[in-house]
């Protein structure tokens, strides 16, 4: 666990039990960089807090633009931050909200670059594959390239890397965008069965559409990250 | 279970390589670039050098533009292996590999295929001239390949925009290109000797007219190579990591 930047450790609780993520007093602005009057300053987020607890599934929300998927990305540690803390107890999965993949790899070769990257031997990374691509039913495409397949499939595997390693927490950007109605239901079913396993899930939407399926509800609006439910 | 120490290198290696042949037009490329510049390029360079009396030779020009292809080339695989990847190899770092090793697989992809585009660009200079020195022809192209691998990953990763990157890796390409060749006349010290291909040109040129040259070149080739390398993996690098 990362300590906060004054060298204090941040401690809390989620609605279940001991944090196993936390984002306390999150700040964050986009700068521009060019010369004057072109230079730009964008602030999205000023104070921005939340916890996951461990087998928790929590929904972060908000409107375009409001900095949820910043918040997201600067907790997978994709994006620097310019103030507050972020502890994450266990390995991240995140599945960004637009399919980050190599467009030319197939999508067998993608499981097992990204496999390697996350350091599973060969077999694991074949039983991990098998397992969700059947979960997520995109297993016939094993010999397609990225590029041929379809937005659905795309973020199929987008979502898949995201779980490959099994970590103990998942951060999903719209995880669904783009799913069917049955890939939508298969997606919270599995959900479930890892939040019943201890994984800590947190969710980025625009709306919630079924709000039972979540613990807890954070919306994003102002620079600010408020407990809605 | 984990995978192998060997795994970690020898599987990005593998699917980057095949990122490269799989995009047709990057093979293409490899033998229309080098055809061009050595054909073309190079036959209306030493007709032009004859006019103006240059001492360029057809032989010399030819040459010229092989090394120059190499160099292109080369360029435009590192400039557009890094922005084109650029999203997905950060989501490699965030899987679990290091900065440090995701850019030393792209230079190892880089040098690879810089070997590829030296070695094209020479085979079609052998139709034209039959190198008393290929060794030393080989190495000065594969050095300025190099060069310029590095100076596609520094543009790529300093400049945001494909289409602003690739034009400035071009105007820099053309202005080292024509500026630093013995065209415009014997010119040389300071600070055309800064230019990329300065060094690589002129011992080329020596090599096909098999002329002697001063071996320090070969130090300031490979200075520089290293001097471009090193500043375009700590851009990558910083790239790299979290923004």
């Amino acid at each position: 666990m990362s300590p906060r930047s004054d060298g204090t450790p941040v401690t809390g609780t989620s609605g279940t039990g001991t944090a196993r993520l936390t984002a306390a007093h999150v700040a964050k602005t986009y700068r521009t960089y060019g010369l004057w009057p072109l230079v730009r300053s964008v602030p999205v987020l000023q104070d921005a807090s939340l916890e996951v607890g461990a087998g928790e599934t929590v929904a972060l929300v908000g409107g375009n633009g409001s900095g949820k998927s910043t918040l997201m990305m600067i907790i997978a540690g994709t994006l620097g931050r310019d103030a507050g803390d972020v502890r994450v107890d266990g390995r991240i999965g995140y599945c960004p909200q637009t399919p980050v993949l190599y467009e030319k790899l197939t999508v067998a070769e993608t499981f097992r670059l990204f496999g390697v990257a996350y350091g599973l031997d060969a077999d694991a990374v074949a039983a991990r594959k098998a397992e969700l691509q059947g979960t997520l039913a995109f297993g016939q495409y094993d010999d397609f390239r990225v590029e041929h397949l379809s937005g659905g499939t795309r973020q199929k595997l987008n979502l898949a890397l995201a779980l490959l390693p099994d970590p103990e927490v998942l951060l999903l950007d719209e995880p669904y965008a783009g799913f069917d109605y049955e890939t939508y239901l298969r997606f919270w079913e599995m959900s479930r069965e890892l939040a019943d396993r201890g994984r800590s899930i947190l969710i980025v939407s625009h709306f919630v559409e079924d709000p039972e399926r979540f613990d807890r509800i954070y919306r994003v609006a102002d620079g600010r990250c408020e407990r809605e439910r | 279970m984990s995978a192998s120490g060997a795994a970690r290198w020898t599987t990005p290696l593998a699917m980057f390589v095949r990122e490269y042949y799989r995009t047709t037009l990057n093979v293409v490329l490899l033998v229309a670039i080098p055809a061009l510049v050595i054909f073309a390029v190079g036959d209306a360079i030493g007709r032009i050098s004859r006019i103006f009396a240059t001492g360029l030779t057809t032989a010399m020009a030819e040459s010229m533009g092989a090394l120059w292809a190499a160099a292109f080339l080369t360029g435009m695989i590192g400039f557009f292996m890094i922005t084109g990847a650029r999203a997905a190899d950060r989501r490699l770092l965030g899987a679990g590999y290091r900065p440090v090793q995701l850019v030393a697989l792209r230079f190892i992809v880089i040098a690879l295929f810089g070997g590829l585009a030296t070695l094209a660009s020479y085979l079609l200079l052998l139709t034209r001239l039959s190198p008393t020195d290929p060794v030393q022809m080989l190495a000065v192209m594969y050095l300025a390949a190099l060069l310029y691998g590095a100076l596609g990953v520094l543009i790529g990763s300093l400049v945001p925009g494909e289409l602003e990157g690739s034009f400035a890796l071009l105007f820099f390409f053309v202005m080292d290109a024509f500026i630093a060749s013995p065209l415009f006349g014997e010119a040389g010290g300071f600070p055309l000797n800064l230019l990329p291909t300065f060094y690589p040109t002129k011992v080329l040129l020596s090599v096909t007219a098999a002329q002697p040259h001063d071996p320090v070149h070969w130090w300031y080739i490979a200075a520089y190579a290293l001097s471009v390398s090193a500043l375009a993996g700590a851009a990558f690098y910083r790239a790299a990591r979290a923004r």
